[in-house]
């Protein structure tokens, strides 16, 4: 058997800790972590002296005492234990400005916005299958409906979707490319009026691919994740190169690692090349017999950054990569490792506002791997209720909208981001633009008609069905629109007596509407 | 269409080490001792080009050592709908399989929503939409 197999087996065969080793975590290898819980009144001091590995294994610790359970006897104790460990819970949240927020009756995002959120924060977008297309949309880019348009008769302001996506700074920035492509390609503008989240996504896709068939395509040069990144970096760079350096951690990591931060917006370890800051015998060397060599290079003097660009964009680092004193690559066991985090879940930031500033700076912190994993992410639960789409949400959420970056429990970096002009103006746009997402929905439901009747395109009962349940389960949820386009709209899709009576229910029974109401519309 | 390894070709991103058939076999053997289905074939297949892959908080597990990518340590230690295994996640979502269904399924993170499903044809799609560069 090779070694590599058997470490693999070892790991989870040979050292898989039983339930009763479990129990005995408590005071067998964790000492410190009980001496740590078991003195409330030192507990932030306690805490705050641990190292930050041992800090996550009781974060750890305390969420299995709490949400897993872990039997301990006497009951009596058990109770305690559970107590206290809630205390610490709180303790530790409000040393990194965080909250348990748990027990709330939230809604649920759609899917086609939780979509927009993610193409916004990472700047690309990923390709349609066929059948993720609407009906309509297909019939007007078959060959013989597409027609000779002038590039003024796109008004995107007249498409409901894309009023949805209208609301994201990103997606303005690109409505040019989305007119252009329509136009160049012939498609009827008055597909605008029913074309879905889905549909403006084929187009995007198809506007900005390399390829037609690549499955993925930047619709941004650096999302909005890289952009909180970098935009850090330039805020408060040097804090984090002093604090990395204060941490003892070598100085060509802490170079390398910024470096890597401040010009493309990645955090990324594993991928991470530590290189030398001064040219050493060895570089200059291997640097000889390339064309990146210049005799005025001498051991010692600092590496050009124009240098160091030149040879990352050719794929030539390696010949820069730090060495330890035994000549090997420098570990990086000891690096942080950071990742972006949403301070507020998505939903939450929607819940009593709009939609756009979930990508926000404000609402991003970085913060490192672990603490992610096993206290920002640790306590999540959802449950749902049982009527229509509520639910019940637990999350650790922050309430600092200033904190950029937290390096471990008890040290972050803020940045002044209302000072921001950049921010501020996207604030103020942003604005402007919002719009509730059933709205535009219902809205393009109401022009289906008229476009199909017009351009003669079979309805199709099935779809017509399943999109109408859909938009009636979420009108049920979160009624929003005036009761008279709710009854017009139930109107139009001749409802059935069950489909009515809930909707019926779900607008408070409030509905009063004319008969003039009625026949306007449709 | 292209596959999702034509697409991460000449990209840079951290992977486990080279898969081997016992390291699958305990993957296997463990999942489904905890009570879970087994790791579909498509993504063993994948497995076999790489064996657990990760990039700026993006995360696809293998039957690897590496703590971060191993698919019985994340189906311990993280939150999942039932009836699933977890094979990776990023920011927002999680990727899962249902064995009931045999489908891949996109997870949102936060509410545990389905927000996209793919066949067992389709893994290059929900690949392609867990892992971002």
């Amino acid at each position: 058997m090779s070694r590599r197999k058997k470490t693999y087996a070892e790991k989870h065969f040979d050292f898989l800790p039983s339930a009763s080793e479990l129990t005995g975590r408590f005071i067998k290898d964790n000492a410190d972590l009980w001496e740590t819980l078991r003195n409330p009144i030192d507990f932030q001091e306690n805490f705050t002296n641990l190292a930050y590995p041992r800090q996550i294994a009781l974060v750890d610790l305390l969420h299995d005492i709490t949400y897993n359970k872990v039997t301990i006897s006497p009951a009596k104790m058990q109770e305690k234990l559970l107590d206290l460990s809630a205390d610490c819970l709180e303790m530790i949240g409000w040393m990194c400005g965080s909250f348990y927020d748990a027990g709330n009756i939230y809604y649920p995002l759609s899917d086609d916005e939780k979509k927009l959120v993610r193409m916004e924060c990472y700047g690309s977008i990923d390709a349609r299958r066929e059948h993720e297309l609407s009906s309509y949309y297909k019939f007007f880019c078959k060959n013989e409906n597409r027609g000779k348009f002038r590039l003024k008769d796109y008004d995107l302001s007249q498409s409901p979707m894309w009023r949805v996506f209208n609301q994201f700074e990103s997606f303005r920035t690109i409505a040019p490319n989305v007119r252009r492509y329509m136009y160049r390609n012939g498609i009827n503008p008055d597909a605008l009026k029913v074309m879905s989240v889905s549909d403006f996504c084929d187009v995007i896709h198809k506007s900005f691919a390399k390829t037609p068939e690549s499955m993925k395509a930047l619709f941004l040069k650096t999302g909005y994740k890289k952009k909180f990144v970098k935009s850090f970096m330039r805020e408060q760079g040097k804090t984090l190169y002093n604090r990395l350096i204060a941490n003892g951690l070598d100085e060509r990591k802490v170079v390398s690692l910024c470096r890597r931060m401040a010009q493309s917006g990645c955090c990324d370890i594993a991928t991470l090349v530590v290189t030398e800051i001064n040219f050493t015998p060895r570089i200059i060397k291997d640097l000889r017999n390339t064309p990146y060599y210049s005799e005025d290079y001498k051991v010692g003097d600092k590496i050009p950054e124009e240098l160091m660009d030149r040879m990352f964009l050719a794929d030539k680092e390696n010949i820069l990569v730090a060495r330890d004193e035994n000549g090997m690559p420098l570990s990086k066991d000891d690096m942080p490792c950071f990742e972006v985090h949403h301070k507020n879940a998505v939903k939450f930031a929607n819940d009593d506002d709009y939609l756009a500033k979930v990508n926000y700076p404000t609402n991003l912190v970085l913060v490192e791997h672990e603490m992610h994993r096993a206290y920002f992410h640790g306590f999540d639960d959802t449950d749902e209720v049982a009527k229509n789409n509520e639910m019940y949400f637990s999350r650790i959420n922050m309430y600092d909208s200033n904190v950029a970056l937290l390096d471990g429990f008890n040290f972050e970096i803020s940045c002044e981001w209302d000072k921001n002009s950049s921010l501020q103006k996207r604030i103020k746009q942003d604005k402007q633009n919002v719009v509730n997402y059933y709205e535009m929905q219902l809205q393009r439901f109401n022009n289906i008609p008229e476009i199909a009747d017009r351009y003669h395109i079979e309805y199709s009962k099935r779809d017509l069905s399943n999109e109408r349940r859909n938009l009636i389960g979420m009108l049920q949820d979160k009624i929003n629109v005036s009761a008279e386009d709710l009854q017009i709209f139930t109107d139009w899709i001749v409802p059935d007596s069950k489909a009515q009576k809930s909707i019926n229910k779900a607008a408070g029974k409030n509905l009063k509407l004319t008969k003039k109401n009625k026949g306007n519309e449709l | 269409m292209n596959t999702f390894l034509d697409e991460i070709k000449g990209k840079k991103f951290a992977h486990g080490e080279k898969l081997e058939a016992e390291a699958l076999i305990i993957a296997q053997k463990v999942l489904h001792n905890m009570g879970l289905g087994m790791i579909p074939k498509s993504y063993a297949d994948f497995l076999h080009h790489y064996n657990g892959m990760k990039f700026d908080g993006s995360y696809l597990f293998g039957a690897t050592v590496d703590d971060d990518l191993d698919i019985i340590d994340k189906n311990e230690q993280m939150k999942k709908p039932e009836n699933t295994i977890l094979l990776g996640y990023n920011d927002f979502d999680l990727l899962c399989y249902d064995y009931t269904l045999g489908e891949y399924l996109i997870i949102d993170r936060n509410d545990f929503k389905v927000t996209d499903k793919y066949g067992d044809v389709e893994l290059d799609y929900a690949l392609s939409k867990i892992f971002n560069f």
